[in-house]
Order: structure tokens, then sequence, then C-alpha cells
């Protein structure tokens, strides 16, 4: 039998039934369209999830002034402290091994006034060590060093948001703002760090020195934080465990206290992160492929509608000299050509959907190409499975005993 | 050509024997235009299904062209129905999604080799029984009559010895019955060997030959000419 001859007889048999052939593709391709689209969604949110992960830097651990627990995944503060010192920082810097760069931060709310334009951001008092640990460069102007450090100089670095809000396309550079009642000389724009996991914008802040905060600004003598970059991640544990001891005796805790500090190790977190997503994706995944399921079953039961009602047909093509195999093929074929139908039409419905959840979602928007080769394979295979038996009860068909049947 | 050596046909449905053909014997020679008559509902399907090979003979032997066809393999038989038999059943049977031109070329569609002049063989057949304007037509565009010469036409397709019918004109009103008795007529000068089935003394009139079933078996073979 000719294929390409059967194949385009069998076109005009589902041309034939449109409405017929539109129902059933439809079954299979919201199937398609939503394995595509959540597979596709998922691995979206996965690479956002792993990038964030990259510009953390697996090497970095986070030392927090408080206890904090994790609470649905989240860290949350549970005891804060004021005990957590620069000198901590020295430090950590000085005797931990493996220990490539260590800086203290904390921030603060404040108002911020250019001229007559006024908004609200956070101050972010760092160690200028915390800019090269964020991998965070000058865009404009330069970041503040160590010697700002120590004369706790009245300058500030912009986060290009703010920077944005404040002057627009202008030039900031050596611009007098007011943050709080303290003036201080915009000396650089930071590159964008972009967002952390909750999507909050990390560029609406305001750089200043770690001095120049806790003493000209806040009056404070603790940190928030101390951000740690180790060596490499075999470093880590070690490292982990000397700033803990470092830590426990500059905090003087005695034996059998609890730490009044809490090491973060960031990627880790991420990880954990990343494997409820993947454990999410992958029931979406299961959920969509019922769907397919139920697509199939669409196909099965048209496709034995179509044999009930095309007896006298199978019995003509059998008179003409149709083979067993060529009656299989043919269902088959047609059963195929149903699912790919709807196997294209799922492909493309569940791309713009995939797109339109990844914009929406401000994840890359990923096309799946594996996810959507696989999906076609897949609907096609739906098709041969559920067309299968209702093709092999249609090549079994009595000829004499189908070309009797009713109309 | 065709021989029949004590066919009978019994069947068997849910557990109930219908015997239809008790022993039939006959020999169609190459050539002949053949007229099997018996009432309704005495086996005349049957036979010709036995004889265009969709159904097999509960017992005896189908000769064609000296070959027991009762040894053949489904895929042969499949084969030599493709080959060498051509079907006009009472009801047409065309595909109502498809042309005209398409039914007629549907069984080149199971032919071992698709011949290139496929498409100009179809249309002369097409043209032979007047439907030369209308092969682009689908089927239930057409009368009855219009019909059942598409189907002829298919049925000439593939060339084929031998052409059966089945109550051809059973469908028809007398219009249209002459006008497919004719083309019968012209398929017989040309050679082909045609055996019709029917309970109507006019349409086996046409034949050169009548064979009259009684009970399940051959009662009476006349020439009419
Ligand atoms: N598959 C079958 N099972 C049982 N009886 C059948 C079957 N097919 C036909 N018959 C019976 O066999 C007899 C002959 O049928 P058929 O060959 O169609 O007669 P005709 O074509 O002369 O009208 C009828 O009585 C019919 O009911
Ligand atoms: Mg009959």
């Amino acid at each position: 039998m000719n294929i390409r001859r059967a194949a385009s007889i069998s076109l005009s048999v589902l041309f034939g039934h449109k409405l017929r052939t539109l129902l059933s593709s439809l079954a299979v391709g919201t199937g398609v369209a939503a394995v595509v689209m959540m597979v596709g969604a998922g691995e979206a949110a996965k690479r956002d999830t792993m990038s964030k992960i990259q510009s953390f830097g697996t090497d970095l651990l986070t030392v927090r002034a408080g206890r904090f627990k994790s609470v649905g995944g989240r860290m949350r503060g549970v005891a804060r402290f004021t005990t957590l010192k620069p000198r901590d920082a020295q430090h950590i810097r000085k005797y931990v091994d493996g220990v490539e760069k260590a800086g203290g931060t904390f921030h603060r709310h404040a108002t911020i006034t250019y001229k007559n334009v006024r908004t609200r951001t956070d101050v972010m008092a760092v160690e200028p060590e915390v800019f090269g640990i964020w991998r965070v460069h000058a865009s404009e102007g330069r970041l503040f060093e160590q010697k700002d450090e120590f004369r706790m100089a009245r300058v500030c670095v912009l986060g290009p948001t703010v920077k944005e809000n404040l002057f627009g396309d202008g030039d900031p550079l050596g611009v007098p703002l007011k943050v709080g009642n303290i003036p201080l000389k915009v000396i650089g724009v930071s590159s964008p760090r972009g967002q952390d996991t909750d999507g909050d914008d990390l560029d609406d802040v305001i750089y200043v020195p770690l001095s120049t905060g806790m003493k000209r600004m806040y009056d404070v003598d603790f940190l928030e934080n101390l951000l740690i970059q180790v060596r490499d991640k075999e470093s880590m544990e070690l490292a982990r465990e000397e700033i803990t001891s470092i830590l426990r005796k500059n905090h003087r805790l005695k034996e059998g206290k609890e730490d009044d500090f809490t090491i973060q190790d960031q990627s880790q977190l991420m990880e954990t992160e990343l494997q409820t997503q993947e454990a999410f994706a992958l029931l979406v995944a299961v959920v969509a492929g019922l769907s397919l399921l139920t697509g199939g079953i669409g196909i099965f039961a048209v496709m034995l509608i179509s044999l009930r009602e095309r007896r006298r047909e199978v019995g003509l093509r059998r008179a003409i000299g149709a083979r067993h195999r060529d009656i299989l093929v043919q269902f088959l074929l047609e059963a195929s050509m149903l699912s790919l139908l709807g196997g294209i039409a799922g492909e493309v419905i569940g791309f713009a959907g995939c797109y339109i959840i990844c914009v929406s979602s401000g994840w890359a928007p990923v096309l799946p190409l594996q996810t959507a080769v696989g999906a076609f394979a897949v609907s096609l295979a739906t098709g041969l499975v559920f067309g299968i038996y209702p093709a092999r009860e249609a090549s079994k068909l009595d000829p004499a005993e189908s070309l009797r049947a009713a109309v | 050509m065709i021989e029949l050596r004590g066919v009978k046909k019994t069947y068997y449905t849910e557990g109930k024997e219908t015997p239809v053909l008790f022993g039939i014997d006959f020999k169609i020679e190459e050539g002949d235009y053949t007229a099997i008559m018996a009432p309704s509902g005495t086996g005349k399907s049957t036979l010709l299904n036995i004889l265009g090979t969709l159904d097999k003979p509960t017992e005896g032997k189908y000769l064609f062209r000296n070959r027991d066809l009762t040894e053949l393999s489904d895929d042969e038989l499949s084969r030599m129905r493709n080959k060498s038999i051509g079907f006009v059943f009472q009801l047409f049977n065309l595909l109502g999604r498809v042309s005209v031109l398409e039914n007629v070329l549907l069984p080149l569609l199971y032919a071992e080799t698709y011949p290139k002049e496929a498409r100009e063989r179809a249309l002369r057949l097409l043209d032979m029984v007047g439907l030369g304007d209308r092969v682009h037509f689908k089927p239930n565009a057409l009368s009855g009559g219009q019909q059942q010469r598409v189907a002829i036409a298919r049925a000439l397709i593939n060339e084929p010895d031998l052409l059966l019918a089945d109550e051809p004109t059973g469908n028809l009103d007398s219009m249209s019955s002459e006008e497919i008795l004719q083309i019968f007529d012209e398929i017989h000068r040309k050679g082909r060997t045609i055996v019709v089935v029917t309970h109507e003394r006019d349409v086996a009139l046409r034949a050169d030959k009548i064979i009259t079933m009684k009970d399940g078996r051959v009662f009476s073979e006349e020439r009419t000419r």
C-alpha cells in the first residue's frame, strides 16, 4: 500500500468529519498544551533559581546576627542580637583559613532628598569587600574603597533603581544628596543585582561605607549580616566551623550556650528551594500527562465510533484488495493524524502559554525544545496506542459480514 | 475460467446453523456473461461472495483458472481480489468523503504498483460510463444510477479478469437500470467475464447464460442466445 496516498485519503476522511476530528484532536491538544506549558514554565522557574544561585555564589556564607529558623522553606528571625561587630569581620578575615573576603553590613530605611525630589529607599552600609562578594562593580563613577571606610567619608553609591528614580538619564556624579539629615556626595552608580527570590528589587538601594553608616548616620556599633566568601566549596565546612568558634569566643558564649548568630549557606537554601520546585514541577507534569491520557481516550472513543459507522467501508476496502494489514495501517494512520493534529495545536498553545507564564513571572522564557519534541512524540504515541485496539478490530472484520452491515 | 465443485455454505451464528448452499456445481467460461437467478434470501449474495473470495465455502472446491482458491492465504486472496476481480454492489459502496475520481482510484491504493497513467485510465473509465464531467463531485451529489456507474468504473480500474455484480440494479429506477445494463453489455462486448446475480428475469435475460438456483442448488442452466 502506498502510504502517501493512504494518508491523503485518511486526511480527506478526517476533514470530512470536521467536528469529530476537531473534538478528538482538541482532547490531545489540551494534554500536549498542558505538558508543554507546565514543563516549560517549571523549567524556566528552575533556571531562574539556578541563575540566582550562581549570582549568590556557591561559595558564600552569611552570618546573621540572631537566631533564625527555617519556616516553610524561608528563614525567619526568632531572636535578634547586637553582638555581631565589625571586629568579628576583621578576625574572620585574619584568622580563618580559606576565607577570601568578608564584610559586614546593616541596613536602614531612609528618605533621600535631592533638590526637591524625595524618595524612600534602603540605605545599605557595607564594607568595600561586600561589593566584591556581591560581584557588584561601578557602572558610573567609582565604588568606595578602604580609605573611604577609614575616613568615614561622606560619600554614597546609588543602586541603579535609585539613580533612575532621582536622576533619570542625568549625571548623578558629585551631586550632594541628603540621606535622612546627613549630606552625602554621590561618587558612583553600582551595577544592577536584579531581584532576590521574593522578587524584591535589590537595586532600590543606596550604599554607604559601613563606618559612615554606623558612626555618622545611625550611631550603632553592631552588624546585621556578615558576608563571607570562601575560596571554594570544599573550604566551606571547615571555614564554617572556624567562624563559629571565633564568633563564640568573641561573643563570650559559654560552653552549652546557644549561638547568638546563624550561619547560612545561601546556595544550600536555594538548592532546597530548587528541590521543592522540582518536586512541584514533576507533580504538574504528571497531572498534565494525565490530561494527555484523557486525550488518548478521546481518540479511542472516536476511532471506535468511526469503526462502527464504517464497517461497510472496511468491507468495501477488503473487497477491492486491502489486506488485514492495510486496514490496520489505515486506522492507525487516522488515529495518529488525529493525535498529531492535536499535538501541533497543543504545541502552539503550550508555547504561547509558557511564554505568558514566564513573562508574567519575570522569568526568562525558555522554549523547552526537548519537552516539545517529547510531547510531540507522546501525542503521536498516544494516537498509536489508543488507535491500535480500534485498528485491530477493524482489520479483523470479516469482509462479507461487514458488507452486509446496515448503512 | 471458474469452476465450482460441490460448494456448500452453512452459516453458524450464535450457535444456530443456517445452511444456505447445498452443493453448487457450475462452470463459467472466459468471456462469458452469466446471470445467476434466484429469489431474495436464497443465497445469491452468499454465492457471489464466495466467487469473489470474500467468503469461503464450508465445503467444496472453487477453481479459478485451475487454481484451488480454498487453499490460498488471506493476503493472497486480497491480492487476487485486487488484481483479478471487480465488484459492483447493490448499494454502490462509495466513500462519501472523497471525490468520484478518488473513489475510482481507490483500488490502486492496494495494488502492488501504482501505474503512472492511473489518472488517465480513471478518467477514461469515467468517460465510458458517462461521468466525464462529474469527476470532482462527491458521490452524494450524484443520483443512484450515477453512483453505480462510478462503482463500475472503480471495479474496472485494475482491469480485472472477472466482474462480479450483486443486484447492480436492485436500487435503481428502470431508466438508470437500463443505463447500467447497457454499460455491462459494452464491457462484455470488449471481452470481459461478467457474473451478475439478480432475482429479476429482465436483468438475467441480458446475459448469455442464466443459471437458476432453487433450494440452494442449481436448478437449471440455459443459454439465452
Ligand atoms: N452471517 C450470516 N449468518 C446467518 N445467516 C446468514 C448470514 N448471512 C446471510 N444469512 C442468511 O443466508 C440466507 C441467504 O442470504 P443471501 O446470500 O444474502 O441471500 P440473497 O442475496 O439471495 O438475498 C438468508 O436467509 C440470510 O438470512
Ligand atoms: Mg443479496
